[in-house]
């Protein structure tokens, strides 16, 4: 288990959302505000993490056939208690994330980690993985939301700051202007913003893949030419 | 013996052979020519404020590209005008009073985003201008949907005017307080480019006559519009007038003209062109009709544009000389070889 | 059949665990939710209706609208307009009344608020799909959409669009909430005289 290394996967070079392009559609519906973004961010973070040391713990006694099966149960029952925590403790994020709480249980990133890598590690790196890649999802989400924002309506941390209240848990931060919003192009706000937005932020990964690839062939082929020479 | 060999010299002139002086930049050259009885009516109605957003448009759009292309390492195209035709044509689809970073930003989104990053002029799926229109609907409401009085106003009374366009008017149950003269010569509220039913059509007729467009698309577009409005009627008034309003205002002539007929975003055969244009005719009459816009044209050319590749692929030829029957007899020919086969096998 | 009877087993453990937490969860979360739930219904209402009641007491009394035997769809100013929920002030200073029409671009769910006179005391736009910019300014916190609120306050059962501050490229959504206002003020009509 290698910490460092799960997470610059995590993040980067295996991003759930970025590279391995999946759990799209909350992303692309919800990240029109700060609150949205890392609320919903987090909330993944949280359940990811929780069903895959669960499922890492139980793999041994789950038998093939109905293991899909065992995953949606587990899944469902994290999502369901997030769910219910966040109706009574922070409403207002619950009302403005709406459905796409509940749809959490079909994001394809939780069932894919567990699919793809829980039920064959063990808890410790399940446990990382999960924070690692809930980090990656996250920090995906809050990097569209900030653009979303402010490009759509001039303003930054809508929602969860406000220059009076300071950090708010009740989604009624104004956030800080930083131009008049009558210069935003509120279709960045809207869902077509979010295709757009995602679309330029998969070319931008891939290009700076490809261009760290480049550079590694270039460093390899450096290092032929040196021990050849040598 | 001849030790001087000749060299033989084959030389051929690289295409195209026969130089008809008709490349993108003289097409640009003519669609622009053909706009400006358009512009005029807009500077006439509406004053300088006109040239100034034509100009940012414009200016923004050549920069745009000149840009884009140099960033990416590409060649200079500005040379062939077609960045300076989508800016002139996003600028004709706005109110004259829009402030000048509204076509600097739909300029920005049509040739970066649209044009661009797709591949540059002919790979373009969408056309540029209307989907920059379109970018700017959804994201400057107000901005977009406020018209002003024009400076020449025809049968209407000077304070029965107000800035409701005539769609407008017809979709909300107003009273039409402007005739079909007004309409026909531009002395109504509207975009810069739509007032001006007469313009338009002299600028179309001259892209025409010049062979730049074809008839097909223009007339199928307008006369789909024009048979659907006449046979379902509306607005309270007789259904010719009604027909007459609806062929006259809006967008309707800009767009047929000279959005639709895009070489990119339509298609290349002649039966697929005038399904493309009925298909645009019947979307924008649907929009009209069921929509809560007052104004369909933008929205159903930019539909069409995505089915142009379809409506292609269905009306395509398979091969050049090669007939209808050939096709069949073939067809029979294999069908009986097949069956041949099938009892040769039992 | 031993493994299908082992894969079953499994399968009723795990789900038998998960519902059992699920249970403790719930049981700590309910209360809350459900005060939650109320405080925000009170909270719309009082918008439109402020009732003086004593602190703790309950503000709003919900009318069971299927007691009644008159129809809960209205048509008003040629819309038609579902009446969703009612309730009368505590302190018999009017009514609430939940109304749902269609808007621009969906449905719209609005609460408006009639004295006992029948008068409008306020409107608020609790759930809305409109464009942002045009119909989403009726329920928005502008000037604009305080202004356009503020002018149906007092107007009665036979309000037109030409009496109210429309809003201008909002006009199937100025329409709707008029039929819906003044819908809303026919039902407490009717309602008060079945009594």
């Amino acid at each position: 288990m290698n910490f460092k290394r799960q997470l610059k996967e995590g993040v980067i070079t295996n991003n759930p959302i970025l590279v391995q392009q999946l759990g799209m559609c909350a992303t692309m519906a919800i990240t029109t505000s700060l609150f949205n973004g890392l609320g919903m961010g987090l909330s993944v973070l949280i359940i990811l993490t929780c069903c895959n040391v669960a499922v890492s713990a139980v793999r041994k006694f789950i038998p093939d056939e109905i293991r899909l099966a065992i995953f949606v149960v587990i899944i469902a029952g994290f999502v369901t208690i997030v769910d219910l925590l966040l109706q009574a403790f922070i409403p207002a994020l619950s009302e403005s994330l709406g459905v796409f709480i509940p749809l959490i249980v079909v994001n394809c990133i939780i069932i894919g980690r567990a699919e793809a890598f829980c039920q064959k590690n063990p808890i410790g790196p399940s446990f990382v993985d999960g924070i690692t890649q809930g980090l990656g999802y996250t920090v995906v989400l809050v990097i569209m939301c900030v653009i979303r924002e402010l490009l759509g309506s001039g303003r930054f941390g809508g929602g969860l700051i406000d220059l009076a209240k300071g950090i708010t848990l009740d989604g009624t931060g104004e956030g800080i202007q930083i131009f008049n919003s009558d210069f935003g192009a509120s279709i960045l706000t809207l869902p077509v913003g979010g295709f757009l937005t995602l679309g330029f932020l998969f070319a931008a990964m891939q290009a700076a893949l490809k261009k760290a690839a480049k550079k590694k062939e270039a460093a390899a082929k450096n290092t032929e030419k040196e021990d050849e020479a040598a | 013996m001849n030790e001087k060999k000749e060299r033989i010299i084959l030389d051929v002139a690289y295409q195209p052979q026969v130089r008809t002086g008709t490349d993108t930049r003289r097409l640009m050259l003519n669609v622009i020519l053909a706009l400006l009885p358009a512009v005029g009516v807009a500077v006439w109605q509406f004053g300088l404020n006109t040239l100034v957003v034509i100009a940012a448009s414009v200016l923004s759009a050549v920069f745009f590209e000149w840009a884009m292309r140099k960033l990416r390492k590409q060649s200079n195209t500005i040379g062939d005008l077609s960045a300076v035709v989508t800016g002139l044509l996003l600028a004709l689809t706005l109110s004259p009073f829009v402030p000048w970073w509204v076509p600097v930003i739909g300029s920005f989104f049509a040739i970066v985003v649209v044009k661009q990053l797709y591949g540059g002029i002919g790979k373009n799926f969408l056309n540029p201008a209307l989907a920059g229109r379109a970018f700017l609907l959804a994201s400057y409401t107000t901005l977009m949907a406020t018209f002003n009085t024009p400076a020449h106003t025809g049968s209407a009374a000077i304070d029965a005017i107000t800035t409701a366009t005539p769609l407008n008017l017809m979709k909300n149950g107003g009273e039409m307080v402007y005739s079909l003269k007004d309409m026909f010569l531009g002395l109504i509220p509207g975009a810069m480019g739509e007032i001006s039913a007469l313009a338009l059509l002299i600028g179309g007729l001259y892209l025409i006559l010049r062979k730049v467009i074809s008839w097909r698309i223009p007339v199928s577009y307008i006369g789909t519009v024009a048979l659907l409005t006449l046979i379902f009627g509306g607005a309270g008034m007789s259904r010719v007038d009604f027909m007459l309003y609806n062929v006259l205002g809006g967008g309707l002539l800009l767009g047929a003209f000279f959005m639709a007929t895009d070489y990119a975003t339509s298609p290349v055969t002649l039966k697929g062109q005038l399904l493309y244009g009925a298909g645009c005719g019947a979307i924008t009459v649907l929009i009209r009709y069921f929509g809560s816009n007052a104004e369909g044209v933008s929205y159903a050319i930019l539909l069409m544009n995505l089915c142009a590749w379809a409506i292609d692929k269905g009306f395509h030829r398979h091969q050049f000389g090669v007939s209808k029957e050939d096709i069949a007899e073939e067809k029979a020919a294999k069908k009986a070889e097949k069956k041949a086969a099938k009892e040769a096998a039992k | 059949m031993n493994k299908i009877l082992k894969l079953a087993l499994v399968l009723f453990l795990i789900c038998a665990i998960v519902a059992g937490i699920l249970g403790v969860v719930d049981l700590v979360t309910r209360d809350r939710i459900k005060e939650y739930q109320t405080n925000k219904t009170n909270r719309a209402r009082a918008a439109v209706l402020e009732v003086k009641v004593p602190e703790g007491e309950e503000q709003y009394v919900d009318i069971d609208l299927k007691a009644l035997n008159i129809p809960t769809t209205v048509t008003a100013n040629g819309q038609d307009v579902e009446i969703l929920s009612a309730a009368q002030a505590a302190d018999a200073s009017g009514y609430v009344v939940e109304t749902k029409f269609s808007g621009a671009q969906g449905s719209i769910v609005m609460i408006v608020g009639v004295s006992n006179d029948f008068t409008c005391t306020g409107i608020s736009i609790t759930q809305h799909s409109e464009t942002p910019g045009l119909g989403a300014v009726a329920a928005g916190d502008t000037q604009k959409g305080r202004d356009f609120r503020a002018s149906f306050e007092g107007v009665d059962g036979s309000v037109q669009l030409k009496d109210i501050d429309a809003m201008s490229g909002a006009t199937i959504t100025s329409k709707g909430v008029t039929a819906a206002t003044a819908a809303a003020i026919q039902f407490v009509e009717a309602m008060v005289a079945a009594k």
